[in-house]
């Protein structure tokens, strides 16, 4: 039985020359998950909007179709209305909490319903038990961790008693830790509760596991709609690929087209290991191709950092002795939870923040005893969301602002800007205006507006986050480049496809303190370690330690299992690591 | 972080949220009709009873015991010296002439400052911010004033961290906001407003849409909601309400009668 019916919709936001929703049709299941993909700025969110009639009834635009929940046609029925029927959730993790605390921020829908107290009372309960958040109901929404508020959001949705639930990305901003919580909430509900949930969201191998049907949203359209396995083998074959596949059925993918695998495409890393298991137990690719731990370290250091000792004011110490080398010309990643210390410690390199005890030299020079400004020459940082510092009206006036603060003459400052700006492969957008930009651009402009300033080392904090598989490539390659213009670069990141793709060394911190300080492969290879800090490595990695007592080599990306199996992938990249 | 208020099991924390709000808002106002000293430091030592009562702690309270003392003898230097009260000088050094009714108005002044802050403390030291929103609303204050109170206060920690890491990304840029002079400072603030603005725009754009998520209708006109949790007005809150009204209304009507009403400033009589 269809609970929710999609018709002929388009949708176009006032004052924009184009349809956002491009004649959508999508049948949705009573009970069924169905998850829905596709690269930033398809319309995914505002599809999401239209299916509790937010669109059309708050925004302007032109709308045209039908959506039909449960019987009611949305553009007749009443948002509050709707509202008993479709739960929703948001990527902003901050914004769509309102209430003082968390009971209060569960009750406030019910509340809205008029329901009565003694009923409220009896879902908060209830709620908080599916989100497994019960002892924190008397805590403000502000002390929680971002997967603890995605909870209680998931909570407060489930309060109102919703036959169909909508998660508008509801991990991509949050830790590992915040991730896994989220998708043993959707588990639960899933299994337990029998929702029919909506999920927006980048992380395929979750949604191989869970999802029912994958629907695959372009330009406004949904251009593909299958269960988890076709949709994947269908989605490896487009070129370019728009959207994350998981690595298992990108390695099958490849090794098939190169004839060597004869399964269908495994979408889960028990299908990929099965598969792998029969290969090596068939003596292919024997004596595997091993890669070698090259440590990148040098007896240089451009960051020295010892017995570094930091607490927050009235805080308890969020860094404990730690002692690193950085050395020149290398690609670190920092790595650990949320609260592990990570950008504590990579504010001391540009002297955000300065020691309570110990010592940090930057390029030679003390940090203690310099400003942020003198600091900035040596060491450029690039936060995690771009809009923390964008602000001129033109994409090349937000790169000069930087080296103009060092003062730097207009010649130069304009040589740098379009030399960063052709690094980039962003010279065409010298005229835009900044915030008018994608998000994967406004974070690519963000960086090379510190770059501009030809710093020897640059620190990019979740460099990433929230971004879609495309603006992840982009920023990887962003990244390799700048690390061949000669520059240290120092990513701070959750991603461990990331941390596989450009690192060659990882410093992983847990509770401020130093836990691991190696070479990614030899990290990689230390899973036990790595899970003390609840890391996981990217599947890939993980499927090839499986194999490791057999003499497998601990692989980092797709290509390098396939050339380990003994079948070399045209495209790979030298093995640097 | 932002909030005075730590989760206390005391007679005083254990009000209902409306005698929490009634309490000091009548010692204030009682403070500001009364025109004797002696009413004032009565009203001054309940207050310092009900602080004492309510145990908030020192370091609390530390912060606050600094600008006291620091407003109190920036006051009491002006009223002293510069007020133009009439009446027979208690000393005189130099060109400096104490009067009898400065040091009376002084004292008064003072009094009524200290009740001032010591009240605000006890209120936002002793009501949680849940609870300050229902005692307003329970006062009659229309919901949707009490609901944009809500929204400021959840939102305040958030505009601040806002606030302090778009200064910090500035600052990794070379943006120096102490340099330079006032109308070069000024300008440089553009670089922190106009991030700051953008990102509240966006903000206010998923609070909107995840507020009528949640069924949320607001109006002036009709309470269209219900709450789920509401304190009870037990005997003792009774009681106590009733004598702070009564004690305002009597000590209102007895200023009326002796045609004091509204003195301000440090103008009562002993």
């Amino acid at each position: 039985m269809s609970i929710l019916s999609i018709k002929d919709l388009w949708y176009r936001y006032p004052g924009a020359s184009d349809w956002t929703l491009r004649g959508i049709n999508l049948e949705v299941q009573k009970g069924e998950f169905l998850a829905i993909m596709g690269q930033t700025g398809v319309g995914k969110s505002t599809l999401c909007l239209t299916l509790n009639g937010i669109i059309p009834h708050s925004t302007m635009g032109a709308f045209k179709g039908n959506v039909t929940v449960d019987g009611r046609n949305t553009r007749v029925t009443a948002i509050p209305t709707l509202a008993k029927t479709v739960g929703m959730t948001f990527q902003d993790c901050e914004s769509q909490l309102f209430g003082l605390t968390v009971e209060e921020e569960i009750a406030f829908g019910p509340e809205n319903l008029q329901i009565a107290a003694p009923e409220i009372r009896k879902r908060i309960d209830e709620a908080l038990e599916i989100v497994r958040m019960n002892e924190y109901q008397f805590r403000s929404p502000w002390e929680l961790s971002g997967g603890q508020k995605q909870r209680v959001a998931i909570a407060a949705a489930l309060a109102l008693q919703p036959q169909v639930l909508v998660m508008d990305e509801p991990t991509s901003e949050l830790d590992p830790i915040g991730k896994r919580e989220i998708f043993s909430v959707i588990e639960t509900l899933v299994e337990e509760h029998g929702i029919t949930t909506i999920l927006v969201e980048h992380e395929a191998e979750q949604i191989a596991k869970y999802a029912d049907r994958v629907a695959l949203m372009e330009n406004g359209e949904i251009v593909m709609e299958e269960p988890p396995r076709p949709f994947f083998s269908k989605t490896l074959e487009q070129e370019p690929r728009r959207i994350r596949c998981p690595q298992v059925s990108e390695m099958a993918y490849k090794l098939r087209r190169s004839g060597n695998w004869n399964w269908e495409i495994p979408i889960t890393l028990e299908e990929g290991t099965k598969r792998v298991d029969e290969i090596l137990s068939s003596g292919a690719g024997r004596p595997y191709k091993q890669y070698p731990v090259l440590d990148s370290q040098k007896p240089s250091a451009v960051i020295e950092v010892r017995d570094l000792h930091y607490s927050y004011p009235n805080g308890p110490e969020a860094l404990s002795g730690i002692s690193l080398k950085i050395s020149s010309g290398d690609i670190v990643a920092i790595i650990g939870q949320n609260g592990s210390g990570k950008t504590t410690l990579v504010k001391h390199f540009n002297g955000l923040l300065k020691p309570t005890k110990g010592s940090i030299t930057v390029a030679g020079v003390d940090a203690k005893n310099r400003t942020v400004a003198e600091l900035s020459r040596s060491v450029g940082y690039a936060f995690q969301n771009p809009d923390h510092q964008i602000f001129c009206q033109t994409v090349e006036e937000e790169l000069s602002f930087g080296p103009r603060n060092l003062g730097l003459s207009e010649d130069v400052v304009k040589r740098r800007v379009t030399e960063v700006l052709q690094l980039m492969g962003l010279s065409h957008l010298r005229s835009e205006h900044p915030l008018s930009l994608g998000k994967g651009e406004r974070k690519l402009v963000a960086l090379c507006s510190v770059l501009t300033m030809d710093p020897e080392v640059l620190v990019l904090d979740e460099p990433t986050t929230g971004q879609d598989y495309t603006n992840t490539q982009r920023i990887a390659e962003a990244i390799k480049r700048i690390h061949n213009e000669g520059k240290t670069v120092v990513v701070v990141t959750h991603s461990m496809e990331l941390v596989a793709a450009v690192a060659k060394r990882i410093i992983v911190l847990s509770q401020g303190k130093l836990l691991l300080d190696a070479p990614t492969r030899q990290a990689f290879g230390m899973p036990e370690i790595l899970s003390k800090s609840f890391i996981e490595p990217p599947q890939i990695v993980t499927l090839s330690s499986i194999f490791k007592e057999r003499g497998f080599p601990t692989c980092l990306e797709v290509d390098e299992v396939c050339e380990a199996l003994g079948h070399p992938i045209l495209s790979t990249r030298p093995a640097n690591q | 972080m932002y909030s005075l208020y730590v989760k206390r099991n005391n007679f005083i924390c254990n009000l209902n949220p409306v005698t929490k709000t009634v309490i000091p808002f009548s010692l204030m106002l009682l403070g500001i009709i009364s025109s004797y000293l002696v009413v004032d430091l009565i009203i001054l030592a309940v207050s310092v009873l009900l602080l004492v009562l309510s145990r908030l702690s020192a370091a609390t309270l530390r912060p606050y015991l600094r600008t006291i003392a620091f407003l109190s003898i920036v006051f009491s230097i002006n009223w002293l010296f510069f007020s133009t009260g009439t009446g027979a000088p208690i000393f005189v050094i130099g060109w400096l002439k104490v009067t009898e009714h400065a040091l009376v108005a002084t004292l008064t002044g003072i009094t009524r400052l200290l009740i001032f802050i010591l009240t605000s403390i006890l209120y936002m030291g002793t009501i949680s911010t849940s609870e300050l929103i229902e005692g307003l609303r329970k006062l009659k204050v229309p919901y949707i004033v009490c609901f944009i109170l809500m929204m400021a206060m959840r939102f305040f920690p958030t505009l601040a961290a806002d606030l302090n890491m778009i200064k910090e990304a500035q600052m990794s840029r070379g943006t120096e906001f102490e340099k330079g002079s006032p109308i070069l400072r000024a300008k440089k603030t553009v670089a922190i407003l106009i991030p700051l603005l953008v990102l509240s725009f966006r903000r206010v754009a998923v609070i909107s849409y995840g507020l009528e998520a949640r069924a949320f209708t607001p109006s002036l006109r009709s309470l269209n909601r219900t709450f789920f949790k509401e304190s009870p007005m037990r005997p003792r809150d009774k009681v106590i309400v009733t004598v702070c009204i009564v004690a305002f209304v009597g000590m209102a009507i007895y200023e009326i009668l002796r045609g004091n009403f509204g003195v301000g400033g440090a103008g009562g009589v002993v």
